[in-house]
């Protein structure tokens, strides 16, 4: 698990996989790997699924109006 | 200036201005039933009669906040407590927003549809409501005061804060943070005192939970932002210093391609969509809203409710949701589920 927020500069070394960030780095790599995939970074925009999953937002009636 | 910088302006400063109303009458040394009658002919001097801002206000559903006030009700024994503070909390949003949506120049809101005057008297209307809501608040009179006064302090503090972003030409990482620790905790800290309020808690002890605002604040913005960078209908790219993703692309590398691209208008947006995924701007609000989440659980620790399992199930919720956005993009379920602590979330609840 993540403890420390990280600036810019730290996360993008971390991103890079230049830095060690444990768990997480590894995380990051894969998901790396999964957005130079054109077509599966299209589909996740365009699914819905970062709308829908994991993010709370401020005024629910507009992500009900955005859906 | 532009006109609708200008009329955010006078919308934020009006708000201000309730909201110290609020603060001073809860203040007032005088009995309790007086003060209420103050809050209740100030409200009506500045005007709440309007029906259709109350149509709206009653038609809100149960907002983030007021599932945070359910969860401190909940904490101090009885979450269905917190209903009585719902209108109040759908009020406030209703005002704050009718002004957040005037301030970005939201192409579908209440000032598209009416005219931002028009608009704007509709956001006084349902600040002034809150006046008059708060003066009906059925609690005793030092919890009623305590109220008053965390109702004022969440609208001064949040019209001060949104002030200071449509102000401010600070960027960067730590103007980022700043802004964000402003406009966003005090909204739900005061959600979060209203709620155990409700419940019976001491002033002292409703103030406490407070203290859990910042990092709640984060994991809310951050939400908030992730939706307004990457949903269909984004439009944080016209303020890309105030959305955190695109914040941090224009802060990197590639940040002047993601100027240009920005530059061409909503045309661009797919574009600017697949640069931020692949830029790791998305990794990078999942690693903020999970760092988050754990210095939400650890000032959890440091607070001695009755029960904090309401507060537990949010963030164990919450951290499933990172789970699964990381499964959704390309994490294995082992690699995913370490990195958001879900199975040590899910010990913490069956304690």
């Amino acid at each position: 698990m993540f403890r420390r927020l990280m600036n810019f500069e730290e996360f993008r070394s971390a991103h890079a996989g230049e830095a060690h960030a444990g768990v997480f780095a590894e995380a990051l790599r894969q998901q790396r790997e999964f957005f130079r995939d054109h077509e599966a970074a299209e589909a996740v925009l365009h699914d819905g699924s970062l709308q829908r999953d994991g993010w709370g937002v401020w005024d629910d009636q507009a992500a009900v109006h955005a859906q | 200036m532009t006109p609708s910088e200008a009329a955010a302006r006078a919308g934020w400063r009006a708000a201000v201005a309730i909201g110290s109303l609020a603060g001073d009458v809860a203040n007032l040394p005088v009995p309790g039933e007086q003060a209420r009658a103050v809050l209740r002919a100030a409200a009506h001097a500045i005007g709440c009669g309007d029906e259709s801002t109350r149509a709206r206000i009653a038609a809100r559903r149960p907002s983030i906040f007021g599932d945070r006030a359910r969860d401190a009700a909940e904490a101090f024994g009885d979450g269905t407590a917190a209903q009585a503070v719902y209108p109040i909390l759908a009020a406030l949003i209703e005002g704050i927003k009718i002004i957040d949506d005037i301030q970005d120049d939201e192409s579908r809101c209440l000032a598209a549809e009416i005219g931002v005057e028009p608009a704007l008297r509709c956001a006084v209307d349902a600040l002034a409501f809150v006046l008059e809501l708060t003066a009906a608040l059925p609690l005793p009179d030092d919890a009623w005061r305590a109220a008053a006064a965390s109702i004022g302090r969440g609208l001064r503090e949040t019209a001060i804060g949104q002030e200071l972003e449509a102000s401010t030409t600070a960027v960067g990482f730590h103007a980022f943070w700043e802004i964000v620790d402003r406009k966003t905790p005090p909204l739900l800290a005061t959600a979060l005192e209203l709620g155990a309020l409700t419940a019976g808690a001491t002033p002292f002890h409703a103030a406490a939970l407070t203290r859990l605002a910042i990092p709640m604040g984060r994991i809310l913005q951050i939400g908030d932002d992730c939706n307004d960078a990457l949903a269909p209908d984004a439009s944080d790219w016209r303020a890309p210093h105030r959305n955190l993703l695109m914040l941090y692309v224009l802060s990197g590398p590639r940040g002047s391609e993601l100027s240009s691209l920005l530059a061409e208008g909503p045309g661009a947006l797919p574009e600017i969509q697949l640069t931020l995924l692949r830029e790791g701007a998305l990794a990078y609000a999942i690693h903020a809203q999970l760092a988050a989440l754990t210095t939400a659980a650890e000032t959890l620790s440091t607070l001695s409710l009755p029960t904090s399992t309401p507060f537990h199930r949010y963030l164990a919720h919450s951290r499933a949701e990172a789970e699964h956005l990381l499964r959704r993009t390309g994490v294995d379920e082992e690699v995913a589920g370490r990195v958001c602590g879900v199975g040590e979330a899910a010990l913490t609840l069956a304690r």
